[in-house]
């Protein structure tokens, strides 16, 4: 048996170290990542199917890596495209229609919807199409989660479980599929494919995870 | 790759079933399955366990800390050895040859669930979720774009829905039975735990371990009830009734003296599917028969202890694939002297397209959604032909609900046998004059189907169904 809250708990710090990790490079952000790691396997991970994912990438996570070298090949995959690899981690880029304000449409919505749960991006920060914005939103989403838990307040848990699924589908996965599959076209091996297999795995069973929790809860009720 | 089998020992269970060379022997495996930790290098596994006495979370959270993939691991009950070392090995090299064809699974092709708690309070910690295997659509292959919808006319959960060319499907809903993976006519329907090779490897790999004839039984990897009758071992499948009805008969070609498939709904399955698979069953005992072959190689019951090995000298590339059945039956009407197999049969995994050319107005719908492209149209300047090929024909019957003329008996499908209409291949089944454009000379429509259509708006229209069979959509300036 686990605690619901320490799975919420596990989930919100996947949802941040993966949005983490695909966020422009700091010096500091290698040893951050590392430690996270550490600190994650110790949370029950291997209770759930995308462990597997999980252990690929963490098996290859460079030791030798530097964050000069990330910094360089985040902005050959998701920023200059000079040699064709362009792949941003931006959700307007694969949903929205570039002509018409289709991308300023999906940017507003998106500000909505942060909106509504009582969040805003940073000034000077990622867009908020950003594979790093939508993921801490969910980190965010799950964490409240936790408390719920918590508190025994299962009414709120099961309306934030189902806005984390909502979102989950009309958002995240709507796009990353495809930013999965660039970026394993491009033929790189350099941290950032190993990311992105490990968090479209995790986005998988999340969207799977978040209903099967919700069917429980209503059966329970 | 390799592949370590292990057993569990218990005193409270046989313990000489376990002395088999090359299998591992771990006390309480059942109960304490943190002992596989010990295991190194294993990338595929067999575990060898007493039904009831382990959680099949544990295992597969265990399995997957050591590496290897939970859904590719396969597991002997070792109540189905009934105390027999020889029929334990048979089982275990089994096993062993569908693990090792295991290919692995996606993170779509599995989803969690978990156990459904009563009490409020329980809700508050989980008990560790199993992963059940799910189909994945391979878009690439699907041929939904084309108006197919076999998926969604066979899943009895309606877990796929057909919406504007693209095959929605239901993680949620789906019970993992399998019937969508058999019936699509591309095979774009994939599960992770069943492959056509897998079931060859098994089947071949028993047959070999085994000191005299077997026979083999299709059935469901969540039944209560065992195959223990003396030379009969069970093929676990998603459920009995996804098999189709040649599969029994493929066995044979593999060597297995008698084969067949099992219901288990007698047993408290919910999916109640007894009834398919009786009519695969039958299926399967009517081709046997017109085959020349003793129908009572294919039982049904898994009872009668299989008397020789099979003699059917068949050597099939893909027996279980989607092109299984069509190539198993071309090569039983042909393995002596010619035999023709003819008959109809509602578990017929192969069809006959009749085109009544009375009715047909050949608008080219029906061709246009085939997904095997069995029936197919093309213009040939002054006429429109539609052929069909029965070689290609999966009976998936999409093309009967799209013709226009049904009601008028345009189409049909038969589920039918016809090694002769097989060894035909593609043959005319209609064919239209085709209106040319007064102006430019391209066609405008088969002239039958212009017919139609005047004869449906009535007189009123005559002058516009004559204009529009005079010229062509450029020409009207559309």
């Amino acid at each position: 048996m686990t605690q619901a809250t320490d799975i919420a708990r596990s989930r919100q710090g996947l949802y941040r170290f993966f949005g983490s990790a695909l966020r422009y490079p700091d010096p500091a952000q290698l040893d951050v990542l590392r430690a996270a790691v550490s600190y994650l396997e110790n949370m029950g991970m291997d209770d759930f199917a995308y462990y597997a994912a999980w252990r690929r990438f963490t098996d290859a996570f460079p030791s030798t890596l530097d964050s000069d070298a990330l910094a360089v090949e985040y902005v050959r995959l998701f920023a200059s495209g000079t040699d064709g690899a362009l792949c941003p981690p931006i959700e307007s880029f694969y949903v929205a229609r570039a002509e018409g304000g289709g991308i300023a449409e999906n940017m507003a919505a998106l500000q909505r919807t942060y909106r509504e749960l009582g969040l805003s991006t940073k000034a000077g920060g990622e867009s908020p199409d950003h594979a790093s914005a939508e993921l801490e939103v969910l980190s965010v989403l799950c964490g409240r989660e936790a408390e719920r838990w918590s508190a025994e307040d299962l009414d709120e848990v099961a309306r934030l479980l189902a806005r984390q699924h909502m979102f989950l589908r009309t958002h995240l996965m709507a796009w990353f599929p495809q930013f999965r599959g660039k970026i394993a076209a491009t033929g790189t091996d350099l941290f950032y494919p190993g990311v992105v297999e490990a968090t479209y795995a995790f986005l998988v069973h999340d969207v799977d995870w978040t209903k099967a929790v919700l069917r429980n809860l209503e059966a329970g009720s | 790759m390799n592949i370590t089998s292990v057993a569990c020992r218990d005193p409270e269970h046989e313990l000489d079933v376990l002395e088999l060379p090359g299998l591992m022997v771990l006390d309480d495996l059942c109960t304490r399955p943190g002992r596989l930790a010990d295991i190194e290098g294993a990338d595929r596994l067999v575990l060898v366990l007493h039904d009831g006495d382990y959680v099949p979370a544990q295992i597969q959270k265990q399995t997957r800390t050591m590496g290897v993939d939970p859904v590719g691991v396969q597991i002997v009950r070792a109540q189905d050895a009934a105390g027999d070392p020889a029929r334990l090995a048979v089982m275990i090299a089994g096993a062993q040859a569908r693990g090792m064809a295991f290919t692995g699974a996606e993170s779509e092709q599995v989803k969690p669930v978990i156990p459904t708690r009563l009490s409020r309070r329980s809700l508050l910690s989980f008990p560790q979720p199993i992963y059940e295997a799910v189909p994945k659509i391979n878009t690439g292959v699907c041929a939904a774009g084309a108006g197919c919808r076999a998926c969604v006319g066979e899943c009895p959960q309606n877990s796929y829905r057909w919406i504007d060319g693209h095959v929605i499907f239901d993680k949620d809903a789906c019970v993992s039975c399998g019937r969508c993976v058999t019936i699509c006519p591309t095979g774009a329907i994939e599960n992770a735990t069943i492959s056509g090779p897998a079931v060859r490897a098994q089947i071949t790999a028993m047959v070999e371990a085994a000191p005299g004839p077997i026979g083999v039984a299709f059935l469901c990897t969540r039944r209560t009830q065992s195959v223990t009758a003396d030379g009969w071992f069970g093929i676990e499948v998603p459920c009995a009734s996804m098999v189709p009805g040649t599969w029994p008969v493929a066995a044979l070609t593999l060597g297995a003296g008698a084969a067949t498939m099992l219901a288990c709904s007698a047993t408290g399955c919910s999916l109640q599917h007894d009834e398919v698979v009786a009519s695969k069953v039958a299926f399967g005992r009517t081709l046997a028969e017109a085959a020349g072959l003793d129908p009572d190689l294919i039982p049904v019951e898994a009872t009668t202890t299989p008397a020789t090995e099979s003699s059917l000298d068949i050597a099939l590339v893909d027996p279980f694939g989607v092109h299984g059945p069509r190539a198993l039956i071309a090569a039983l009407a042909t393995r002596e002297s010619d035999t023709t197999i003819l008959f109809d049969h509602p578990a017929s995994p192969l069809g006959v397209v009749e085109i009544d050319p009375a009715t047909c107005t050949m608008c080219t719908m029906c061709s246009s959604t085939c997904p095997t492209g069995a029936l197919q149209h093309v213009s040939t300047g002054d006429s429109l032909e539609l052929t069909f090929d029965a070689n290609l024909c999966t009976a998936c019957n999409q093309c009967v609900p799209r013709c226009p003329e049904i009601d008028r008996g345009a189409i049909m499908l038969r589920r039918r046998v016809d090694t002769i209409g097989l060894e035909w291949g593609r043959s005319l089944v209609n064919q239209a004059e085709t209106l040319a454009c007064e102006i430019c000379g391209k066609p405008v429509a088969p002239s039958v189907m212009m017919d139609r259509i005047g004869e449906l708006l009535g007189n009123d229209f005559a002058d516009t169904i004559d204009y529009l069979n005079r010229r062509c959509m450029d020409c009207r300036g559309l």
